[in-house]
């Protein structure tokens, strides 16, 4: 099902052609510009392949091409991630049923020099930390070269169709959509060079140099070169073990958003949203927005973790959000048909008799972030624990560079926290990163720290006291 | 109950918190020999929904610290990539 | 607590040390240490090709891996832990050019003459085992049925199992920091963990060897050069059954391990070097290659490369032996890239040296006194 009515999405004018695609023979209509696994779901199909080992029904979970949960043979070609592969007129798609013999194909590909682009600063990522970082080392005379995996930038600005609040100069007021287009036109105006649908692979050093290895659209080899890194990649959604927390239709909450307000997809009829933090209740009164039934929020921990005013509007709305509530299984015939939740004791151990049946088709799941540390840890970065950033970060200091020289770090990838703060360590990785490669003046010393000092008063209140006492393990200290 | 058989820490091999909590019972506590015998995070996932799994599962039963217990090596290329674009063949089939 | 006394402090917790313990212990030693800096297998055992095989062109190498393949073939009843085997899938070498051609028939003739079955097969035959090869430029290919490959994290957690179960001391992350000699005997070792008295010490520590064999004087040449291999995302089983193995295409070789990923490398090296960073060159250069091979690989994603050590030599052939100027001092070290498929032999025939004073294989050829003496070996068949 599609979504066609939106109270702030038009998605009649995002949508690219109509195309049809082949669905184990089944003709299925798509757009041009949406993945195979989203115009499945669009058309009812939820379960994308069976695994290797046991045969299990998998769907989609992750929307990002990151779990591996959406693999599908596609025009022959087995392991396709489908959740980031764009539909073509014409195209096969199979179920994928365990590891899938070799294609027959006898014709070696041929050896190509990549496209070199050379730069000052490389940027991986275009979310709010990236694009800040972007802006501010591109106003300061560096040139950059901004990569990101999607074909839009903004990062997790664009599935935010609610308003910031905050001060003014950190977009109060603005839907985080607009605030993505904002800074977007900013990174454009100041010559930032933008590589989209593009994932970095790998971060070399290259005789003292830095050397980006990066793939386009799954097809194309390109090197980007430059004399420091800002690697501003975002998080990843935690999964927690439940049964059969692998049935398709158990999703992150990403991918919802992305499903609902990237590609106008309706996720399901009713959901069962799992963590009452800022995600989860978001996504609540995004769900309902787009006219899907929301039937509870369960909560493991004792208190909302969300802000009041987010909490307080999906009460208003009728959704009841119980706390000290986990999930314990999943059920269904190859996809989810009912969700089991039952109340915890102090030994966060289910209490029996408590237990609750939902009849949903989506559990959602909004426990939390963690940061997406893959390439600052194969680049050689000092990883350490901390709870309260969302699990193992990298070390860095207050001009936000890592344990590698050259190699900064910003926004979600270096701790779990907000957009406003990401916008904020993007601006001093971008400064310092600048003045590192010789490019930035001096004065912008006074930049970076106005930037601290902002971050500062941000963390200041009550969320920000349990960020300090993380960001303690995480620094530092000259 | 529980049941751990149908607990399913990684995706790409199918393995079970089960799986997990009987390596911990013989007295296997390092996630790279849990890494090696299982195969979590050796997947196409590359250990991103699994290793933190792993992680917490060793970390209650043992009471070992999340510093202590660590995370495998992080690998190039950080997401799988097919050999036809690593020669640098991009020409449509 | 870790013992402060034992018999036979073993320094390394690789497939070497772990076998030779087993050895040792089969033969009645009971007071065994194991002292492993990192995890068991972390050194040179995890990381390398998984590959066993016995086309080699000499002699001593031939009759060493026949061994070893026969051991290999029961240690997973011998350590109670059938889940580990030895796949017998073959070694299949593709041949190019009549030059290349000739000097495998000579080694199959060798093999033969040894007991080993290969044979030299036409392309069409190998076509026949791997049906997805290219083989417009192949002239001819040599198969031997008896290699085959192992899962080294199996092999290392099943010996160490048994080694527990024997009473015998395994203590990882535990550091070797020196080999203590007194009078040119050895009286132990110091570890980060403290002090041990032992009155033999055997040095399994493969690249890490030499750093030992220098503070006590001796000059062996063992230099760590850094290679590298890649897994792919898996694929059906059974589509690549041998190590497959190319001289021309960048010393290329390749297998599909039971759980369907590709494993495998090319003969690019650097060093030496304590360096083990995953290089972009190779990245490229094993796809390259891979796919000359099999062209449909180029449709498999590559999902994980490490680096490791072949610890060299002058002539790519280990050291094994006594070390006369420390009595108690054993070396089996400088495997050049065959340790993991040498050991079970290695292991039997050190076993043997330590509590017999001599061993029936041909130890003599990995001589630790041939350099100074100007001897090199012949050169093994070697890849990656």
């Amino acid at each position: 099902m599609r979504l066609e009515e939106h109270p702030v999405i038009d998605f009649s004018k995002r949508r690219g052609k109509k195309v049809t695609i082949y669905f184990e023979g089944k003709p299925i209509e798509a757009y041009e510009g949406e993945p195979i696994a989203e115009a499945l779901h669009a058309a009812g199909i939820r379960v994308l392949n069976y695994s290797t080992e046991k045969q299990r029904p998998r769907g989609l979970f992750c929307a990002i091409g990151k779990c591996s949960s959406c693999l599908m043979v596609v025009n022959g070609i087995p392991n396709t991630r489908t959740c980031i592969t764009l539909v073509e007129d014409g195209m096969r798609v199979e179920r994928q049923r365990g590891a899938q013999p070799l294609p027959r194909d006898y014709k070696a590909p041929q050896w190509k020099e990549t496209e070199k682009h050379y730069g000052d600063i490389v940027i991986i990522g275009g979310g709010p930390a990236g694009l800040m970082a972007s802006i501010k080392a591109a106003e300061n005379g560096a040139k950059v070269l901004l990569i990101d995996e999607q074909p839009i930038l903004g990062g997790q600005l664009v599935k935010q169709t609610h308003k910031f609040f905050g001060k003014r100069e950190q977009f109060a007021g603005v839907r985080g959509i607009k605030i993505a287009e904002i800074l977007a036109d900013e990174a454009k105006k100041n010559g930032v060079e933008i590589h989209l649908e593009t994932s970095a692979i790998g971060i070399f050093d290259n005789n003292g140099e830095k050397l980006v290895v990066a793939v386009e659209k799954n097809k194309k080899l390109h090197e980007f070169h430059g004399k420091a890194v800002v690697v501003a990649t975002g998080a990843m959604e935690k999964m927690i073990p439940f049964e059969n927390n692998d049935l398709p239709g158990v999703y992150g909450a990403g991918a919802i958003q992305t499903l609902m307000n990237t590609y106008g997809i309706e996720p399901g009829k009713r959901v069962l949203i799992v963590g009452a933090g800022n995600v989860g209740v978001i996504l609540a009164y995004q769900l309902k927005q787009a006219g899907v039934d929301v039937v509870a929020i369960v909560e493991a921990m004792p208190k909302i973790g969300a802000y009041f005013v987010h909490a307080a509007k999906v009460r208003r709305l009728g959704i009841p959000i119980y706390t000290r509530h986990t999930i314990l299984r999943a059920e269904g015939n190859e996809k989810v048909e009912r969700a089991v939740v039952a109340q915890i004791d102090e030994h966060w151990q289910p209490i029996p008799g408590t237990e609750r049946i939902y009849d949903v088709d989506v559990i959602a799941l909004a426990v939390g972030l963690r940061p997406s540390i893959e390439l600052l840890h194969q680049a050689g970065a000092q990883i350490t624990y901390s709870r309260e950033l969302g699990g193992y970060v990298v070390r860095h200091d207050e001009r936000m560079e890592t344990t590698v020289r050259g190699l900064f770090v910003a926004g979600d990838s270096s701790g779990i926290e907000e957009a406003t703060t990401a916008m904020l360590e993007g601006k001093i990785a971008g400064l310092s990163a600048a003045l590192l490669v010789g490019k930035a003046p001096v004065q912008v010393y006074d930049e970076i720290k106005k930037a601290q000092k902002d971050l500062e008063e941000f963390r200041s209140g009550p969320f920000g006291k349990r960020i300090l006492e993380g960001l303690k393990k995480v620094m530092i200290n000259d | 109950m529980v049941d751990k058989s149908k607990v399913i820490i990684c995706r790409c091999n199918d393995v079970t918190q089960k799986d997990i909590e009987e390596l911990i019972d013989q007295g296997i506590t390092d996630i790279e020999m849990i890494k090696r015998l299982t195969h979590v995070g050796m997947g196409p996932c590359q250990g991103r929904t699994c290793i933190p799994l792993v992680a917490a599962i060793i970390a209650r039963k043992t009471g070992k610290s999340y510093d202590e217990i660590g995370i495998p090596a992080t690998r190039i290329p950080t997401k799988p990539v097919q050999m036809r674009v690593l020669v640098g063949d991009d020409d449509e089939e | 607590m870790m013992k402060n006394k034992v018999d036979i402090a073993i320094i390394g917790g690789g497939i070497i040390g772990l076998y030779t313990a087993f050895e040792l212990a089969k033969r009645g030693v009971e007071n065994i240490a194991i002292y492993e800096k990192r995890y068991i297998g972390s050194g040179s055992t995890f990381r390398c090709g998984t590959g066993i095989r016995q086309q080699f062109g000499d002699e001593a190498n031939i009759n060493m891996m026949k061994r070893a393949v026969e051991k290999w073939t029961t240690l997973g009843d011998e350590i109670d832990f059938p889940k580990f085997k030895m796949a017998k899938t073959g070694y299949l070498f593709l041949l190019y050019d009549e030059k290349e051609v000739e000097s495998f028939k000579r080694n199959v003739a060798l093999q033969n003459s040894l007991g080993v079955p290969s044979k030299l097969i036409t392309p069409e035959e190998a076509k026949e085992i791997v049906s997805t090869l290219d083989i417009s430029e192949v002239i001819a290919a040599t198969f031997n049925p008896t290699d085959g490959k192992a899962n080294p994290f199996l092999a290392v957690y099943g010996l160490a199992r048994k080694l527990r179960k024997m009473g015998i001391e395994i203590n990882e992350y535990t550091e070797v920091k020196d080999i203590l000699v007194k009078d040119s005997q050895v009286e132990g070792v110091r570890t980060s963990k403290g002090e041990v008295k032992a009155d033999i010490v055997l040095n399994a520590a493969n690249a890490w060897a030499k750093i030992f064999n220098e503070k006590l004087g001796l000059n062996i040449p063992i230099e760590p050069y850094k290679h590298q291999g890649i897994v792919s995302e898996p694929f059906k089983l059974g589509e690549i059954k041998p190590m497959i193995v190319s001289f021309k295409y960048g010393g290329a070789y390749f297998t599909q391990k039971a759980n369907g990923g590709l494993i495998g490398g090319i003969a690019l090296k650097y060093g030496p070097t304590w360096d083990l960073t995953p290089t972009y060159e190779f990245l490229r250069e094993v796809s390259k290659n891979f796919t000359k091979i099999i062209p449909a690989l180029k449709h498999i994603s590559i999902i994980r490369q490490w680096g490791g050590y072949y610890a060299e030599t002058p002539d790519h052939n280990a050291v094994i032996g006594k070390i006369k100027e420390i009595e108690g001092y054993y070396l089996a070290a400088g495997f050049s890239g065959h340790g993991f498929m040498l050991s079970p032999a290695v292991a039997e025939g050190m076993a043997d040296l330590i509590t017999k004073g001599h061993t029936t294989l041909p130890f003599d050829f990995y001589d630790p006194y041939r350099f100074e003496r100007g001897e090199l070996r012949e050169q093994p068949i070697q890849m990656g």
